[in-house]
């Protein structure tokens, strides 16, 4: 499974033009202040913003084409998307939420199971913590047996300790569910503790000045060349694990 | 005191509202949810009963359900009797006087739904049918009960349009207000008074209903 975009879309104060590609079992994460245009990838991924040129490819169908005239409603893309203000529905219990989306009834319980918020299955979502909120989005959103995942933001709000735990329920979800995951953060060091890719954005487009300078970047060149290889410097002070790139695609 | 046009107020009433919701709903859902070109003239036509004098709706009324319009042949020939001066007629004057008490409080609630909700629902494969049933009703559930409250306290006030279109007749359109009119011009004050009282009593009850499920949101 293989997700690639290469999008062009103008907004009243930023241009948006980036590509890149996620393969199956990865995380890539886009990093970049806000206003950088961060959240519209994920909507034109998810097909709830139209780009004004480009194309969204994934694994060889195309959910978004311009020049074809393509544009597969979000319905049909089955996107696992958790928006920032995770968007569940406040009329119902978490149990409900989750089987809103369900595409099997015996989903709902399983992954209140994985997610442990078994015991929260009556609670409504003001009822429960930010935190608990954030497992029960994740749940909803593989509830519908995605093709990939998009997180904004999945750390914000989020105290030290919750943060920790759902980097790691992240990493070990990415790794049982073979699934390309592509988050958007402002916060770089989310994007190094899980991320397989770093795409840097600032206005719109690739920045890679956008990284801090201890973070050795080798890009033979961003716009021309197909890889963007990025390594960390030899005793980096970063936890920086493994070694990230940027596709651009196609 | 005659009990007859109280129950036939209510009885309008009650019958006029559930109308009034199944049409305010989808009318409000199009305002919000497939804006088009010219909508305000859509809007503007929908709010006319809120500036336009009831006697001049209800001879509108009156002009285009009457038995040589083409709407009263219609009825004439499916239901073998007018339109006009029967209990159906005044239901249909007292929806369309009242459509603009439903439609308010219904598109400000939709206006009110977070768009993230809907295109949530979306995203989980949710069709609009599904969304519209399942996210934005359950969520815009005070604005239906406004609508509910006030098209049923508009209706049971109703009198210029339901006089022009139906009249007065005992036990098909003579209405609680008419009535009471009738009282007056009569001199049975006590009549008028008895069911004025009432009519206000009636009309408080639903106020202080709807103030308090407004407060309890």
């Amino acid at each position: 499974m293989k997700l690639g975009i290469r999008i062009h879309k103008r907004l009243p104060n930023v241009t948006i033009d980036v590509s890149f590609t996620c393969e199956a079992g990865q995380i890539l994460a886009v990093v970049g202040p806000s206003g950088a245009g961060k959240t519209t990838i994920l909507r034109a991924i998810a097909g709830l913003e139209q780009p004004d040129d480009g194309c969204v490819v994934f694994n060889n169908n195309p959910w978004f084409d311009r020049k074809r005239k393509i544009n597969v409603s979000p319905q049909k893309r089955k996107v696992g998307y958790v928006s920032q203000g995770y968007g569940l529905f406040p009329h119902l219990s978490v149990t409900k939420n989750i089987a809103f989306a369900a595409s099997k009834k015996e989903m709902t319980g399983q992954l209140m199971e994985l997610f442990k918020i078994s015991p929260l299955a009556d609670s409504r979502p003001d009822q429960i913590s930010g935190g608990e909120r954030q497992r029960v989005a994740l749940a909803q959103a593989l509830a519908t047996e995605p093709n990939l995942m998009l997180l904004d933001e999945p750390f914000s709000a989020l105290d030290y300790k919750t943060k920790n735990a759902l980097r790691n329920e992240l990493v070990s979800m990415k790794n049982r569910l073979g699934l390309p995951i592509i988050m958007v953060t402002h916060d770089l060091d989310d994007a190094i503790k899980i991320a397989d890719q770093i795409l840097p954005i600032e206005h719109g487009v690739f920045a890679p000045g956008w990284l801090p300078e201890n973070l050795h970047y080798v890009a033979a060149s961003p716009y021309t060349e197909n890889d963007i290889i990025m390594k960390p410097n030899a005793g980096s002070p970063l936890p920086f694990k493994l070694p990230v790139s940027a596709r651009h695609y196609p | 005191m005659e009990t007859e046009p109280l129950y036939l107020s209510i009885k309008l009433a009650t019958v006029g509202t559930v109308f009034l919701l199944c049409l305010a709903i989808p009318v409000s859902y199009c305002l919000i949810y497939h804006r088009f070109r010219g909508i305000f003239l859509a809007e503007s036509i929908i709010g006319l009963p809120l500036v336009l004098p009831p006697t001049v709706l209800g001879f509108f009324l009156l002009s285009a359900m009457g038995p040589a319009s083409v709407l009263g042949q219609i009825w004439e020939s499916i239901f073998g009797h007018p339109l006009v001066f029967t209990f159906y007629g005044i239901v249909i004057a007292a929806i369309i006087q009242s459509l603009p008490f439903a439609v308010q409080p219904i598109r400000a609630a939709f206006e009110k739904i977070d768009q993230h909700l809907v295109e949530t629902a979306y995203v989980l494969g949710a069709s609009k049918l599904k969304t519209f049933y399942r996210v934005i009703l359950p969520n815009a559930r005070s604005g239906l009960v406004a609508a509910a409250i006030l098209s049923f306290a508009h209706i049971m006030g109703e009198f210029g349009v339901i006089l022009m279109v139906g009249g007065a007749i005992p036990g098909e359109t003579k209405v609680a207000s008419i009535a009471i009119y009738e009282c007056v011009e009569t001199m049975q004050y006590q009549n008028a008074w008895q069911l004025s009282f009432i009519l206000m009593v009636m009309s408080y009850l639903v106020l202080l209903l709807f103030n308090y499920l407004n407060k309890a949101k």
